[in-house]
């Protein structure tokens, strides 16, 4: 019943946001000379990288409670949060190169927010790649909670190298604040929801699977034992 | 504590001595990617620029090398257990393969550095003091790290493939670092090697004290 809630409070805030998004907001921001439909894509992407920082953040809180309490339930929620996050970087990330294309003339620059991004993704791929490579439940839920908790403490440094990186070398574009009119505020408020709320049922799906899952494995295991 | 360190350290390279198992592949592969080096980019005046990240590509594929069989005879005999149930504090394991890898690392770039200034005929830097400040940190960033993560690959399939996959992006602040302090070193114009060097103690400060933290509960399922 809460789930059928969710769902459908998911559902109409992203249907919400999809309307504000390419029928109320502006196709320019102010000031800018951009592809005009290129502009469409910022509300994707600032809720995507918001709800992949949130996913990571879980993961971390989640390792540092599995490892505290021994108990699988917390190596579900990280996993489930770390699928989710991947795929909401993968979307920053394709995003962010279609906008940069659009308004800086190039795929790719060594923004440092561009390159914590791109670190962070290949981060939490090996993560799910890791987990994959491993039979044992419980061997499983103790790497990934010690990989998930390293990756996270990593992102800070990388944010700083990244920086102090891009300040010597060539960067395309620089600090380039924009005021919002309050039709572009609208819109991304109401994506940022919207994103959430999808975070939100994602995660919830995603470890009722993964407890099946887990139910599964063990029907099997038993059997085999049976046979 | 310090003693089980030594402990640590003297078998992995008793194990070595006797097996020569590393010591010949590496020095074989250190070539290799010098030579291939000195192949593919030709030697030219601006070369400075490209220099210090060919020298940290070689060191850290090298040092993936070896990490990724630091803990291969510990998976293939068995010997996580029997670690794992020595009297020795764990953390005292961390840190003595730690140790041995370090002095692998080491090893290895006593012959890769001089072989690329000779390759790439450069002429040694007037700044001595940054260069091994700039190795050894980044050096010690890598291997701590590396020594996490070599540890829990041991036990996977496709272990040695996922390694590098999980290392690399971590190493990144080590990798940028490194080059930089080393550029910095080598006189390359606008490169500041103190403010890299800073951030290599930070990273290695972070990165020696939460693997030792965490390798204990890595023991528990080795």
């Amino acid at each position: 019943m809460r789930r059928e809630w969710l769902a459908w409070t998911t559902f109409l805030l992203v249907e919400a946001a999809m309307a504000l998004n390419f029928l109320y907001a502006p196709n320019l921001a102010p000031g800018e000379q951009v592809h005009p439909l290129s502009q469409h894509l910022f509300y994707i992407h600032v809720g995507a990288a918001w709800n992949a920082a949130v996913a990571f953040t879980v993961v971390f809180v989640a390792s540092i409670a599995y490892l505290r309490s021994r108990d699988l339930k917390w190596d579900l929620w990280a996993a489930a949060s770390a699928e989710i996050g991947v795929v909401f970087t993968a979307v920053t990330l394709l995003t962010g190169t279609i906008w940069a294309k659009a308004a800086w003339g190039v795929w790719w620059t060594w923004d440092p927010k561009l390159t914590t991004t791109l670190i962070l993704w290949f981060l939490f791929v090996a993560y799910l790649l890791i987990r994959e490579s491993v039979t044992s439940p419980d061997t499983r839920a103790v790497y990934s909670a010690v990989l998930g908790i390293v990756a996270f403490l990593d992102v800070p440094v990388v944010f700083l190298a990244a920086r102090w990186w891009s300040s010597i070398h060539p960067v395309v574009i620089t600090g380039q604040g924009f005021l919002m009119p309050p039709s572009m505020v609208l819109t991304m408020v109401t994506g940022f929801v919207a994103f959430t709320f999808l975070y939100c049922y994602w995660l919830w799906h995603r470890t009722a699977l993964a407890r099946v899952e887990r139910r599964l494995s063990e029907l099997r295991a038993r059997r085999r034992e049976d046979i | 504590m310090l003693r089980d360190v030594w402990t640590i350290l003297r078998k992995d390279w008793q194990a070595e001595l006797r097996t020569q198992e590393m010591a010949g592949s590496l020095l074989v592969f250190i070539l290799l990617i010098a030579f291939l080096f000195g192949l593919t980019f030709p030697a030219r005046r601006d070369l400075v620029y490209f220099f210090p990240g060919l020298v940290w590509t070689a060191i850290f594929f090298a040092g993936m090398l070896g990490l990724s069989r630091s803990f291969a005879g510990e998976a293939r005999s068995d010997c996580m257990k029997g670690l794992a149930l020595a009297p020795l504090d764990r953390g005292a394991v961390f840190l003595g393969k730690l140790a041995s890898n370090l002095l692998f690392l080491v090893a290895t770039e006593l012959v890769a550095v001089p072989l690329f200034f000779a390759l790439f005929d450069f002429s040694p830097p007037g700044h001595w003091g940054t260069l091994v400040a700039a190795l050894a940190l980044g050096t010690l960033g890598f291997a701590s790290v590396g020594t996490l993560l070599a540890a829990m690959m041991a036990g996977t399939k496709r272990g040695e493939f996922l390694l590098p996959l999980a290392l690399f992006p971590l190493e990144m602040p080590v990798a940028v670092g490194a080059v930089e302090a080393t550029a910095g070193a080598l006189g390359v114009a606008g490169a500041h090697a103190g403010h890299w060097l800073k951030l290599l103690v930070a990273y290695d400060l972070i990165f020696l004290v939460v693997p030792y933290l965490l390798f204990d509960y890595l023991m528990e399922v080795l």
